[in-house]
């Protein structure tokens, strides 16, 4: 079988490209075809071709990844080809009109054009039961991840000493775009708190890459206010395990997520997490996570000391967090999308 | 603790927080918009006033190509002029229907709030 993958957008380090190099990986594994195109590419990005190389055979079916809005996507759904969309989600304007423009007006056009693309395909997906509920589905896939990139605890010094009860401080991590949306202003906030009611050496790391210059300014201009805050972009992986070797704590107040990649990230790198049960969070997070959705920033202030200080809380919630790591293993992930695909190209398909 | 008796207790130790306290320790914590352009602003920018100055050549010895393209300008300055003339109408019109439902929503916001 020949399975081509359609993206809007190919980058080195955006989650929807790793996500098709490794499903890429998975179709070599079982002999399948295909090649990998995408409408835009950066030129640091590997293994993606210009989207006028899709040339696929009748037989060949097309998985769309679908992350932003794509108007050269159109006219590959003229092609009498099969076709998958999976939905990876795209943020609502609302969140980025005071802040970027462009980019709303984008977000709104691409959820807009989701439903479009999704009722031209023959099989709509979603990572989360989430996103595919936006589409009307019920089909969930989720991304297939490699998570042995991370250092468990105990494998760093850092986190030797962390496990030894000999950590000065607490540690606090969010990984995530520095967007609006994220709130990470929100977890400033809190921690602000925390800090001051709590732990005066605590830190808070945000991890992400910004949404534009001038929110990354005055997202740093409050960290500075806060204090103790420090943020940081393009990380590479072993960076980034190093953040989540050292983080005591992984903290989410994310307004909105499709799926949320780094809360496995956070659970297989045994950090207990706390986030705001948002979108895809409560399905991906399970009873794995502290859920909170007060908008009270001494509860969550409260929520960090707890995390951050309960030994039986913490253990509960690693233990707990194994299991997500599991469920979500990239070989159960593997095998979901296998049978969609298989299903799609079947002659006796309906 | 379990992580179901978490939140609770978390909102109970919250609960003693002193207020006004806590409202001085969050002071300035905030974010404001950092695209926001105001209706003034808008309204300045809706009447398109290209700068003649503006048409150049950025190349060396481009002199001869600014003159050719300051021509070009002159000439077609007609058309050019009533393309300008029906963009700003329409801008001007969208923004003071703008305007109005500005004051509407806020007019309906005030009598809401009572």
């Amino acid at each position: 079988m020949n399975v081509w993958q359609v993206l809007s957008g190919a980058g080195p380090v955006d989650a929807v490209s790793r996500q098709a190099l490794a499903v890429r990986e998975r179709f070599e594994a079982w002999g399948w075809g295909g090649r990998d195109v995408a409408a835009l590419i950066d030129p640091r990005a590997k293994g993606f071709e210009p989207l006028k190389g899709l040339r696929p055979a009748p037989a060949d079916v097309l998985l769309i990844h679908y992350s932003a809005y794509a108007p050269r996507l159109r006219a590959v759904l003229d092609l009498p080809n099969r076709k998958l969309l999976l939905s990876h989600n795209v943020t609502p304007a609302r969140w980025l009109w005071d802040h970027d423009p462009p980019i709303a007006l984008q977000c709104e056009l691409g959820r807009r054009q989701l439903s479009e693309y999704a009722a031209r395909c023959d099989l709509a997906a979603g990572v989360s039961a989430y996103n595919a509920a936006e589409l009307g589905s019920d089909v969930v896939l989720p991304p297939l991840l490699n998570l042995s990139w991370l250092r468990m605890r105990g494998q760093t010094p850092e986190s030797q000493v962390r496990m030894r009860g000999q950590t000065p401080h607490s540690h606090l991590l969010f990984v995530g775009r520095l967007a609006p949306h994220k709130r990470q202003d929100e977890a400033i906030r809190a921690f602000a708190l925390y800090r001051r009611r709590h732990a005066p050496e605590a830190r808070l790391t945000l991890v992400g890459e910004p949404l534009n210059e001038g929110y990354l300014r005055a997202l740093r201009e409050l960290g500075d206010r806060a204090g103790g805050v420090e943020i940081e972009s393009s990380l590479s992986q072993e960076q980034l395990a190093g953040r989540y070797a050292r983080a005591s704590v992984f903290l989410c107040l994310s307004e909105h997520e499709g799926f949320c990649v780094p809360l496995l990230e956070a659970f297989a790198a045994e950090v207990p997490v706390i986030a705001r049960p948002s979108g895809g969070v409560p399905e991906t997070a399970g009873d794995a996570a502290l859920l909170v959705d007060d908008r009270d920033p001494a509860v969550i202030a409260e929520l960090i000391a707890l995390a951050a200080g309960d030994s039986e809380l913490r253990a509960e919630l690693i233990r707990r967090g194994h299991e997500r790591v599991a469920r979500y293993a990239p070989e159960r992930a593997a095998v979901k999308l296998r049978e969609a695909l298989e299903r799609l190209s079947s002659p006796a398909r309906s | 603790m379990k992580p179901e008796q978490a939140l609770e207790e978390a909102r109970r130790r919250a609960a003693e927080y002193d207020p006004p306290a806590r409202e001085d320790e969050l002071d300035g914590l905030t974010i404001e918009p950092t695209d926001r352009v105001g209706l003034e602003q808008l309204i300045e920018w809706a009447v398109v006033e290209p700068d003649p100055d503006k048409v150049r050549s950025t190349r060396a010895l481009g002199a001869p190509i600014t003159a050719l393209k300051r021509g070009l300008v002159r000439l077609t300055r007609q058309q050019t002029g009533d393309l300008l003339a029906q963009q700003a109408r329409f801008n001007l019109h969208l923004l003071t229907r703008v305007a109005e439902l500005e004051e509407r929503v806020k007019r309906l916001e005030d009598e809401r709030a009572g």
